[in-house]
C-alpha cells in the first residue's frame, strides 16, 4: 500500500503562498478534497504533488522515496492526474485518448495490445462511454470529454490520483453516481484520492478528509467532519456560510 | 461493440492500415512516371527493361544517370520536408507549423548564402545552412511563446514576419555579392535536383530521422496532446522536444541546402495524412514520407515537362498541386465531422 507524503512542503505561484511548511500523510484509502478561493494555488498544488512542478521548498515522498528520485516511468505508474480542461490541437478518438492512460505501462517497442484495449472498453463502459469509442475528442459536449480523460486515469492504474476539479462540466448524474462510484473504488482498492473542488457540499459528500488553503500560506488539514465547521468555511471563502443539517448530512450554503 | 471486440479499433485501423501498402505502390507509380516522361518520352516497359538489362543505350543513360538520381532525390527532399513539417506541428503544438511558413527554410538560405559569400566548401554550406535552420527556431520558439501554450495567431505572426526579414537578408546578400558569386547562388536557390542524387548522407539521414520518431511516435501523439499531460504520462517532454527540435532543423537545412526554398510539403502532406488516417503518428510519420517523396517526384518531373525544354522552379508545381486538394481535403474532412 503507497503512502503519499509531504515534508515542509512550501508552494508559491506568483505573490500566493498555497501552504507554507506543511508536512502531512496521505493514507491509502483515503479521500481528501483541496478546498480554497480561486487564485490560491490548489491546481498549483497538485501539479507540485504530481512531480510536474518543483516545490518551493519541502519534500514529497512515496512510500520512503523522495519524488525526485523516481523514475518518470515509474512516477506515473504511481501518481496520476487529471487536468483542468484543454481544448485538442490535433484530432484524436475517444478510444485513442483513452489509450493514452497505458502510456507508462508500455516498453518502446510496444504498442497497445487486446488486453489494454480490452481493459479501455471496460473504463469507457463504467463512464458511460461505451460506443462513442470512434467519436472524435471535438464532437463531444465538455462534460463528455472529462469522462475521456477520467477513463485514460482510470485505464493509467495508479495508486494516487490527484483530480483538478473533476466534477466540472459533469451533469448531476455523472457527478453523484459516475463519480461517487469511481472514488469509492479507489478507495476500496486502497488507493489515494486527492481533489481540488469548487462545491464545499460535494466534497463533503466525496471525502473523508480536507486540506483547506487560506491563500497565505495557512492551512488546516485532517478529518472532514473536525474542520466542516462555519467559521472555517466562512473564512476560508470570506464569506459568511451557514449550516443547515438535512438527511443525516450537514449542507452548508452562503448566508 | 461488445467488450474485448476486436473491431473495436476497425475503422480506425483499417484506414490506417491501408495507407501504407497504397503510398507504397504510389511511390512505384510516381517513380515510373518520373523515368519515363522528360524531353524524350520513354513508356513504361522499357524503363522497366531498362533496369533489367543494364545495357548502355541512350534510354539506359537517360533514365539511369539523368532521371534516376533527380526523382530520387526529390523523393528525399520530399520525405526531408514532409517528417520536418510534422514534428514542427507536434513541437509548437498548432497544424499550421511549417519549415517553410515560419521561416525556418529562410534561415537556412540565408546562413547557406552567407556561406557562399565567404567562399566556403560545400559541407560547411550545409552545417552553416543547418545553424541558420536552427537559430531561425529558436527565435520563433522564444519570440512566439506566449504563457504556456503558443497561440495561432502569435506563432504565424512571427514566422511571417521572421519570413519577411529572411527574405530581405536574402535580396541583401545577393545585392553586395561579387558578380562571381551571384550565378551559383541564384542557381541554388532556384533548386536543383541536380545528377549527383539525394547523397548516402541525407538518405541515411531521413531514414534514421524516421525510424527514432517512430520508435518516439506514442510519445509524440501524448505531447501533441499537450505537454503537461505527456510529462504527467511518464514522456521526458524536455528531451523529445530538444530532439525533435534539432532533427526538423537539420532535416530542414539538408532539405534546402538540396534543393533551396520549397514551400508547402511539410504543411500540406502532413495535414492529408491525418484527414485520411488519423493522427496516430505511427501511421503519420511514414505516410508523411513517402507522400511527400511522392508529391515531389511528381512535381519535379512536371518542373521539367510542362513548359520543355524550360524548367520550372519545384516550389511553384508543388503550390500548384497542393493548395486546391489541400482546400479539397479540408472541406471534405469539415463536411465528415459535421455529420
Amino acid at each position: 500500500m503507497t503512502t503519499l507524503q509531504v515534508r515542509h512542503l512550501t508552494v508559491e505561484i506568483g505573490s500566493a503562498v498555497a501552504c507554507h511548511d506543511l508536512s502531512l500523510i496521505f493514507h491509502p484509502g483515503e479521500v481528501w478534497s483541496v478546498l480554497g478561493r480561486n487564485g490560491v494555488g490548489k491546481s498549483t498544488l497538485l501539479c507540485t504533488l504530481a512531480g510536474l512542478r518543483p516545490a518551493t521548498a519541502g519534500t514529497i515522498l512515496v512510500e520512503d522515496m523522495s519524488l525526485d528520485h523516481i523514475s518518470r516511468r515509474k512516477r506515473a505508474q504511481t501518481i496520476g492526474i487529471l487536468f483542468q480542461e484543454q481544448d485538442p490541437t490535433f484530432p484524436a478518438t475517444v478510444l485513442e485518448t483513452a489509450l493514452t492512460g497505458r502510456h507508462p505501462w508500455l516498453s518502446l517497442f510496444e504498442g497497445e495490445g487486446e488486453t489494454d484495449i480490452e481493459m479501455a472498453s471496460r473504463a469507457l463502459e463504467q463512464l458511460d462511454l461505451d460506443g462513442m469509442e470512434q467519436r472524435e475528442l471535438w464532437s463531444l459536449s465538455g462534460g463528455e470529454r472529462r469522462r475521456v480523460d477520467l477513463a485514460a486515469l482510470v485505464l493509467q492504474q495508479t495508486r494516487v490520483m490527484l483530480l483538478d476539479e473533476p466534477v466540472n462540466h459533469l451533469d448531476l448524474h455523472y457527478q453523484v453516481d459516475v463519480m461517487g462510484q469511481l472514488v469509492h473504488n479507489w478507495q476500496q482498492d486502497g488507493g489515494i484520492v486527492i481533489m481540488v473542488m469548487h462545491d464545499v457540499n460535494l466534497a463533503m459528500r466525496f471525502s473523508d478528509h480536507l486540506l483547506l488553503l487560506f491563500g497565505d500560506g495557512e492551512t488546516h488539514h485532517g478529518n472532514a467532519a473536525d474542520l466542516a465547521t462555519e467559521e472555517n468555511f466562512s473564512r476560508l471563502y470570506g464569506h459568511p456560510l451557514r449550516r443547515y443539517p438535512a438527511n443525516g448530512q450537514h449542507f452548508f450554503l452562503p448566508a | 461493440m461488445r467488450v474485448g471486440s476486436p473491431d473495436l479499433t476497425y475503422n480506425q485501423s483499417l484506414r490506417a492500415r491501408r495507407a501504407l501498402p497504397l503510398l507504397a505502390v504510389a511511390v512505384g507509380l510516381s517513380f515510373l512516371i518520373a523515368l519515363s516522361f522528360g524531353s524524350a518520352n520513354i513508356d513504361w516497359a522499357t524503363v522497366v527493361e531498362t533496369f533489367k538489362t543494364g545495357s548502355a543505350s541512350f534510354d539506359h543513360t537517360v533514365v539511369m544517370e539523368l532521371r534516376l538520381p533527380r526523382a530520387a532525390s526529390a523523393f528525399v527532399v520530399g520525405g526531408m520536408l514532409a517528417l520536418a513539417g510534422v514534428l514542427m506541428q507536434v513541437l509548437l503544438r498548432n497544424p499550421l507549423a511549417d519549415p517553410y511558413v515560419l521561416g525556418i527554410s529562410g534561415g537556412a538560405a540565408v546562413a547557406a548564402l552567407l556561406a557562399m559569400l565567404l567562399g566556403w566548401q560545400s559541407g560547411l554550406i550545409s552545417t552553416a545552412a543547418a545553424g541558420g535552420a536552427m537559430l531561425s527556431m529558436a527565435l520563433v520558439f522564444t519570440l512566439a511563446r506566449g504563457r504556456g501554450d503558443w497561440s495561432s495567431t502569435r506563432l504565424l505572426l512571427t514566422g511571417v514576419v521572421l519570413a519577411a526579414g529572411w527574405g530581405a537578408g536574402i535580396s541583401f546578400i545577393l545585392a553586395v555579392s561579387p558578380s562571381s558569386h551571384l550565378y551559383s547562388m541564384l542557381f541554388w536557390m532556384m533548386g536543383d535536383f541536380g545528377n549527383s542524387g539525394p547523397g548516402y548522407i541525407r538518405s541515411i539521414l531521413l531514414g534514421a530521422g524516421l525510424a527514432t520518431t517512430l520508435l518516439f511516435a506514442r510519445s509524440l501523439n501524448l505531447l501533441s496532446a499537450g505537454e503537461l499531460r505527456a510529462e504527467a504520462l511518464g514522456v521526458h517532454t524536455l528531451a523529445v522536444r530538444l530532439s525533435i527540435y534539432s532533427l526538423a532543423s537539420i532535416l530542414t537545412a539538408a532539405a534546402v541546402t538540396l534543393a533551396g526554398t520549397i514551400g508547402f510539403v511539410g504543411l500540406v502532406v502532413p495535414h492529408m495524412v491525418r484527414l485520411v488516417t488519423g493522427s496516430d503518428h505511427r501511421i503519420v510519420l511514414p505516410s508523411s514520407v513517402l507522400l511527400g517523396g511522392i508529391l515531389l517526384v511528381l512535381a519535379e518531373t512536371l518542373a521539367r515537362t510542362v513548359l520543355a525544354p524550360r524548367m520550372l522552379p519545384v516550389g511553384v508545381i508543388t503550390a500548384f498541386i497542393g493548395v486546391p486538394l489541400f482546400l479539397y481535403l479540408l472541406r471534405r474532412g469539415s463536411k465528415r465531422r459535421a455529420k
